[in-house]
Formats: C-alpha cells, structure tokens, sequence
C-alpha cells in the first residue's frame, strides 16, 4: 500500500511543482515587463527623484526549485532599490498562501527525502531480525557463513532499492519538465541529486539494517528504526525553535530605528556630513585632477547625496552583516543537527542543489544591494556632473533610465554549492559507512555467541 | 484524597514501560509546546505595546498642534496636516493564540497608517526573520494534536488483539466469557484517555496562565477542547479497527504506520496541491508592479513628483523655513491613484478568498487531519484566515480615514477638531468562521463513530474461539 501511495505522492508532488515554477517564472517575468516599462517611461525627473522612485530587484524562479522548493516561498521574492536606504529581501510568498498545512511541504525533494527514508524503514526493518526469529540466522552460523557475506547481502540488496529509488523517483519528478517546456533545468544537477539521493538512501539503509541487527524482536526494531525516522524529521522543528530563541533577530521597529539613528540622522542631522563629502571631494578631484569642484562645475548637492550614499553603505555593512549572521547562526545549528540526521543533510544538500536555500537567497540579497548602489551611483554622477546650478531643478529623461541596466545576477555553481555543504555530504557518507561497519560488528559477536 | 492517589497509582501501573514512556515523552512535548506558546504570546504583546505607546504619543502631538491652531495661536505649516494624522493598527495574539504560533511571524500584524500609506504597501515593513527559521516553523500545540498525538495512539494501540491471538491467550479469555469487542474497547480507551487528559489539562493551564477568562475565551476554549477530542475520538476509531483487523503484531504495526502516513501526511498533500492548483492566490509582487504603474501615472510631471517627495519629509523642510504650498496634495492624489487601482485587485482577492473558504469547508472532510488543522487554527485565533480578515478590517478603515482626510488635504486646509475625532482609531473585532469548525465537527464525528463499528463489528467474527 505505502509504495503505490509514495509513486502517486510523487507524480502529483512533481507536476505541481513544474506548474507552480512555470506559473511563477511567467508572472515574474510579466512583472519584470511592467517594472522595467514603469521605469522607463517615469517621464523627465530629477535623477535624485528618480533614485526615490526606486526600482524593485527581482529574484529568479531557478528551474529545479518545481523538485525542491527550499526556503523559496519563505524568503523575499524580491528587493526593494532606492536613494539611503538598503532593504532586505521582502513580499514572501507563503504570505499568500490560502491553507498551509504543517509538517508536510508538498514537493518531490520533501516526498523523497522523507517519505522514501519511511518507505525504507517498513522495508528493511526485518532484515535480519526476521532471521533471527524464523531461526534461519543460528542455520547460517552453524553452516559456517561469515557474519559479512549476510551483511553484504543485505547491504547489496538495500543499495540496489535505494539505487532504484533514487533513479527512478528523482527523474519522475523531474520528467514534467517535458511538459513545462518554458522551464530549462540544469541536468548536471540533477545527476547531482539522483547520487545524493542514493548516498542519503544508503545511510538510511545502514541504519535500519543496524537497528535490526540489534533489536531482539522485529517488533522492537520496527519501532525503534520508526521513531529515529520520526526523530530525524522532526528534529529540524525542534531545532528551529530554539535557535530562534538562542538567536533573535532584531524586531523591524527597532531596526528601522537603527537606521535612522545611524545611517540617516548623523549625517543630515549631525556633524558626520562634513567630514563625508570633504573626504568624497578630495576623492573626485584626484579622480579629475582637478583643484576646485566648482570651477569644473560640479553639483553640489549631488555630491552631498553621493556621500551620504558612501556614509549610509558602511552603516547597511554593518547592520545587515549582524542580521545576516545572526541568520547563520541560526543555520548553523541546523548544519550541526544535520550531523545526526541522514534526512536533514539529504534536505539541506538537495535545496542547496535545486538553488533554493539560503545561501542562494542571501547571494541574490547581496547582488541586488549590489546593484542598488550601483544604479544610485550613476544617477548622483549624472546629476554630478550635469545639473549644474540647476541643482534639483534639473531634470534628466530617457535616455538616462536606459542606462541603468536591469538586475541580473549569476547563480552560483555547483562546485560551490556541493563546498558549501560539504560537513552535510561527509556526514551522509559517515552515517552509511559506520552503520553498516557498527551491523557487520553486532552480527559478528552474535554470531560467536550463537556457535558457542 | 489518598483513594484518589490509589486509583491513580492502580490505573498506571497496569502499564508497561514502553506505555509508560510514551506518555511521559508525550507529556513533555506538549508542555514544551505549550511553554514556548505562551513565551510567544507574551512578546507578541510588549512587542505590540512599544509602537502602540509612540503612535498615542504622536497623535496627541497631533491633536494638541490642532487645538493650538483653531484656538489661533501660530503653529508651523508642517504640523498637524491632515495626511500625518497617525492610526496604529494591531491584529493582537489570537484569543488561544498560545497554541498555534508557528509561522504567526510570516503574517504582519502592527502598521502605522497616515496619508502617505497607500493600500498597496499598508503593511510595508522589514521582513527580517530567517527564511529557513520560517520555513521548519517550531513546536506547537497543534502541531502535537496533529501530527505526535496520532502516532502516540497508533504505538499505543496497535497489537491489542493482535498480541492476545499470536500468543493464543485470545481463546483462552473467550472460553472465561470475555468478548473481544470490549477487551478491544477498554485497552483502547485505557491506552488512549491519558494522551487526552494531558491534552486537555495543558488547554486549560495554557489558557487560565494568560489571566482572567472572559466569556469569548470561555467557548473557544470549549470548542478547542471539543475539536481536540473529536480528532482523538477518531483515531481512536482507527487504531481500534487496525487493531480489529491485523491478525499478526507487525502487520497491526504496518497497517498503523500506513494509516498515520495516509492521514496525516498523503490525504493533506494531495488536499494541499489540489487546493494550491484550484486555488491561485493574488500575488503580492504583480499587485505592487501594478501600484508603480498607478503612482508613475499619477506623478506624470516633474513638479508633482517632487512635491510628493517633499510632502514626506514635511517635517524637515519646515525647520529650515520653507512654506508648504501643494505638496500634500501631490502625495494623496498619487495614493488615491494607487488605491483606486489596487483596491478593486485587493477586493476581488479578498472575495475569492472568502468563496475559496467556503468551498474548503465544504470539502475539508476528505482530509480529516486537514480540517482539524484549519478548526484549531481558527478556534485558537491564528493563521491565513484571521491575517485576511485582519487585511481586510485595515483596509475597510483605511478607506474611511483616507477618504475624511481628503477634502482638506485637497482644500490645502487643516482638519477641524471634530472632523478629525471623528476618524476615530482602529480596532480589530475577533471573528470566528463558524462553517470550518461545525462542518470539522460533523463530518469527522461521524467518521469516528463509523470505525469505531467497524471495528466492534469485526471483533465479532473472532467470538468463536475455534478461528
């Protein structure tokens, strides 16, 4: 019964994962069209109006989050760019979602990695516990078998369901794709994920045979291999909730208040101003060999702006390197529970892969305040060099907004991906090594008992 | 008192270790779950009280700026215009909020409203928490009823006719005249009262901790209990039918594992992706895409786009002398363009949610563990659906205080007194969707009561002590 409802599971887990990513990549497409138009035909504007008016940075819908959805609906789809102020990622899309119920996330990547280990569990827990309640296995000992050729059979077998389980379920998730034609997915990953699906399912496979190479009656070794699944699933949530607790972020009224009081208020209230441009003057006229910024014309007014910019960024350093960290904290108590847990460093190297986990959302983050420095350094130089006495009476047209590129940034690669989680990998290959060696162990003194 | 203790040492101690551990691992999660519920809800509101404290303390600035300028004493050009009148606005911690907190922090629930806002951006704030912290939620309350209690009752439950046929003991008790529909019967509810009393006594010292008990609070928490026991009810259905049924231990242990992965993980996905596809929520990213398209319209000129820009930062401008002309009328023709195109998307939105909802109630039953969910969550006063009809409550006032502060903005006029008391202050009224909750009552109550004779019905067959 489990196996037919895991295929079904994963068949409509897989197509609504494609539906959802080509939905999903058409409308931010679409809001690209109109972000980009909006821009574009803002009319002739002051460029410091226009660095107001601001533009939004939006993230990509990487093609293989329809097999793993990772953090995507629970992290900012999108970042806000304007004049003084950096904003983190926002307008998540689990905001919207009508009914979201816990415990299940409804994607291949979660079917596999949680429902597969369960199907293993009810799968091998008899392995050799059943042998020994049948009496076959005291058979075996008297025929002189060695404890290892039982284990290498058992193994053998339990590498090939999981080689099987791997292979076949990792491509029917993905051969929607077949159907979704406006999506384009990497297959080098998805070959990544088809080996550490089989990894992940081997240590898994090790545990249970290890469980049941232990337990005194299959009965017990069904419960015990079932609550370490229960265990490794839902430790996650346990951890989560503590390393909130351990590690808060900053409430959103005080940090609005951090950056008033710190990026904002010392500067246009405070005495920080002077010593900013002075310092962005001299800087300007090295860069012009030039003595007098007046003589050449400069604004004035863009050059305050600029440095404030210049003042403003060191603080957004600052402030959002301690957010960010605190986030890593956070994280990083998930990476040490991955440790314990196949199943969460199969899920953290899996999203890690499909592009949808945070590390790959704090880099589209970075990239985008990247770009909104960028953009408002260009719209304060243009305004630099070509507003003159105007000051903020000047007004620049299209052909200024043309120049300010859209957002685009690049993914990170799969060497790096498969770096950054390296702990997550070894572990999964740890964890399939030692069970079995721990297995071939216990059968070994069994087995001397058995022939005394 | 000692006779109490007795019976209470007597009914433990019929059980084993196993059971024993079960229950206590069982109480410690709930309490767990319980404790860090109400650590939340506790922030929650010192949290809701800072920006509650500044927004009063604005607005009597405010109001005292107004009196001093109708009783004709000078006051700046930038104090007490119309579109800075500030309304805070606060959906507070659910009535048994305690209970169902995770993921409560992906849901705003304070915004400060004022003529700059606009319906697009109402809630425009730092989203700061950890994606990955949203994403794996924590442990609450219902949670435990969910997910931990069925699999609790399956362990429990699983071999108790099964274990009695396997070691032959069944006959034996059948030729002393016992009937296995009520051994059934009473090692079920034997195994299973305890996880519901811990249950329930958490509920009820969850609820009395948060202060006196009002007589709203009161019915939710007997609907709270109710739902819980009718979920308990039903798998205690389930359990007895595997158990009636499995004629071995480890295909009773199966066939539970099965029916808890069916319940509680396959009927809500395939809900849940069904309802995904049916159900397209408005995005919130298309919907702001389509406010810059308004306020690029609505700020066409130069001189008009400057102006709104100034009309912000008012404030700033007067302490270094200037006047202020028509910036204000700027920012709210701008905003009144954003509303009017947003606000009709927003609406159509919040219909289709309410008719979405409906037809969820309607067919909710299919997934018993996905309409226990959605009851808990709006007894307790969290989730998708209070966040809508707090949205929904915001927007209705936001269009009643844009619209009284209109008139003067556009006249380049202060409000009187009166117009201004008259705007009056936001406050959310608690709601209860009735049809989840009574249609979760009726349908999984008759699904309990129909496995649980099922399964007296099959232990019948095993009265002849010859099978």
């Amino acid at each position: 019964m489990l196996l037919p409802l895991t295929l079904l599971l994963t068949i409509v887990a897989a197509l609504d994962g494609w539906q959802r990513v080509t939905h999903h990549s058409e409308l931010r497409n679409e809001v690209a069209v109109i972000e980009r138009e909006t821009w574009l035909n803002q009319g002739e504007a002051n460029p410091h109006d226009a660095a107001h008016f601001g533009r939004y940075a939006l993230r990509r819908v990487p093609g293989l989050s329809a097999f793993d959805p990772g953090i995507l609906d629970y992290s900012g789809a999108s970042v806000w760019m304007e004049a003084h102020f950096q904003s983190p990622p926002s307008l998540r899309r689990a905001e919207s979602r009508i009914s979201s119920y816990p415990f299940v996330y409804g994607s291949p990547a979660w079917v596999l990695s949680v429902v597969i280990p369960l199907l293993l569990v009810v799968l091998l827990f008899g392995a050799v516990v059943v042998e020994r309640e049948r009496r076959t296995l005291a058979l075996l000992w008297i025929h002189n078998a060695h404890p290892f050729q039982l284990l290498l059979g058992k193994a053998t077998a339990a590498l090939l369901i999981a080689a099987a389980l791997a292979v076949f379920l990792v491509l029917v998730s993905c051969a929607p794709i077949v159907l979704f034609r406006n999506v384009t997915i990497d297959w080098v990953r998805v070959l990544a994920l088809v080996i550490c699906f089989f990894v992940g399912y081997s240590s898994i496979s090790g545990c249970v045979i290890l469980v049941s190479a232990i337990a005194r009656s299959s009965q017990i070794a069904f419960w015990i291999a079932s609550l370490l699944w229960l265990a490794m699933v839902s430790g996650p949530l346990l951890v989560a909730q503590v390393a909130k607790e351990l590690h808060p972020v900053p409430r959103d009224r005080d940090f609005a208040t951090y950056i008033q009081q710190e990026a904002q208020a010392p500067f246009w209230l405070g005495q920080a101003q002077y010593e900013e441009v002075a310092i962005y003057e001299a800087e300007v006229m090295t860069q012009l060999r030039a003595m007098d910024a007046q003589k050449l014309g400069l604004n004035r007014d863009a050059l305050v702006l600029q440095a404030h910019e210049r003042f403003a960024n060191r603080v957004y350093d600052r402030l959002y390197g301690e957010l960010y960290e605190i986030h890593e904290r956070q994280e990083a108590m998930l990476r040490v529970t991955s440790v314990f847990s196949p199943i969460l460093a199969l899920q953290r190297v899996s999203s890690g892969i499909a592009g949808t986990d945070s590390s790959a959302q704090l880099h589209f983050a970075k990239s985008a305040e990247l770009h909104r420095r960028f953009i408002i350094k260009k719209l304060n130089e243009d305004m630099l060099h070509n507003a003159g006495e105007d000051s903020f009476r000047y007004v620049a047209n299209r052909n200024l907004w043309q120049d300010v590129e859209d957002f685009a940034y690049d993914e990170r690669s799969l060497r790096e991906i498969l770096q950054h989680y390296r702990l997550e990998l070894v572990s999964i290959v740890l964890w399939a090594i030692l069970s079995l060696v721990l297995a071939a162990v216990v059968l070994q003194v069994r087995a001397k008992a058995a022939t005394k | 008192m000692k006779s109490i203790g007795r019976h209470i040492i007597a009914y433990f101690s019929a059980f084993s270790v196993g059971q024993l551990v079960v229950f206590l691992a069982f109480a410690i999660l709930t309490s767990y779950a319980v404790a860090s519920g109400l650590h939340w809800k506790m922030e929650a509101t010192v949290e809701q009280s800072l920006p509650l404290r500044e927004v009063a303390e604005s607005r009597t600035a405010w109001f005292e700026s107004l009196e001093k300028s109708e009783s004709g004493i000078e006051v700046s050009s930038a104090l007490a215009r119309p579109m800075n009148l500030p309304v805070f606005v606060h959906k507070p911690p659910g009535p048994l909020g305690q209970f169902s907190h995770v993921r409560e922090d992906l849901y705003p629930s304070t915004g400060i409203l004022n003529g700059f806002s606009n319906e697009a951006l109402i809630f425009r704030r730092y989203e700061l928490e950890s994606p990955v912290s949203l994403m794996h939620g924590g442990l609450d309350l219902v949670l435990v009823v969910l997910v931990v209690m069925p699999l609790a009752l399956c362990l429990l439950n699983y071999n108790h006719l099964a274990s009695e046929r396997e070691q032959g003991r069944l006959n034996v008790l059948l030729i002393q005249g016992a009937r296995p529909s009520e051994i059934l019967r009473s090692r079920t509810y034997q195994c299973s009262l305890p996880l519901l009393a811990i249950l329930a006594i958490a509920s009820i010292a969850g609820t009395f901790v948060t202060g006196p008990l009002d007589i709203f609070t009161a019915l939710r928490l007997i609907l709270w209990c109710g739902a819980i026991f009718v979920y308990w009810y039903f798998w205690v259905g389930v359990c007895s039918l595997v158990s009636a049924i499995c004629a071995t231990s480890i295909n009773a242990a199966l066939t539970s594992v099965s029916m808890w992965i069916l319940v509680v993980v396959v009927l809500p996905s395939i809900f849940q992706f069904a309802f995904d596809r049916t159900t397209e929520s408005a995005d919130k990213m298309h919907l702001l895409a389509i406010a810059r398209s308004a306020e690029a319209e609505a700020l066409g000129t130069v001189d008009k786009r400057a102006e709104a820009i100034m009309a912000e930062h008012s404030l700033e401008i007067a302490q270094v002398g200037a006047e202020i002309p028509s910036y204000y009328r700027s920012a709210y023709v701008a905003n009144a363009s954003i509303n009017d195109r947003v606000g009709d998307l927003l609406d159509q939105h919040a219909e289709k949610v309410r008719q979405d909802h409906v037809l969820l109630d309607i067919v909710q039953g299919f997934s018993p563990a996905t309409a226990a969910f959605r009851t808990l969550k709006e007894v307790s006063g969290s989730g998708f659906l209070r966040n809508t009809e707090f949205n929904h409550q915001v927007r209705t006032f936001f269009r009643h205080y844009f619209e009284r502060i209109g008139v003067a903005t556009l006249q380049q006029r202060r409000l009187t007194l009166e117009e201004a008391e008259l705007i009056g202050k936001f406050e959310y009224k608690e709601s209860l969707a009735g049809a989840t909750v009574l249609s979760f009552y009726a349908v999984v109550l008759i699904f309990a009561v129909v496995l649980s004779q099922i399964a007296i019905r099959w232990t019948r067959k095993l009265e002849d002590p010859i099978q």
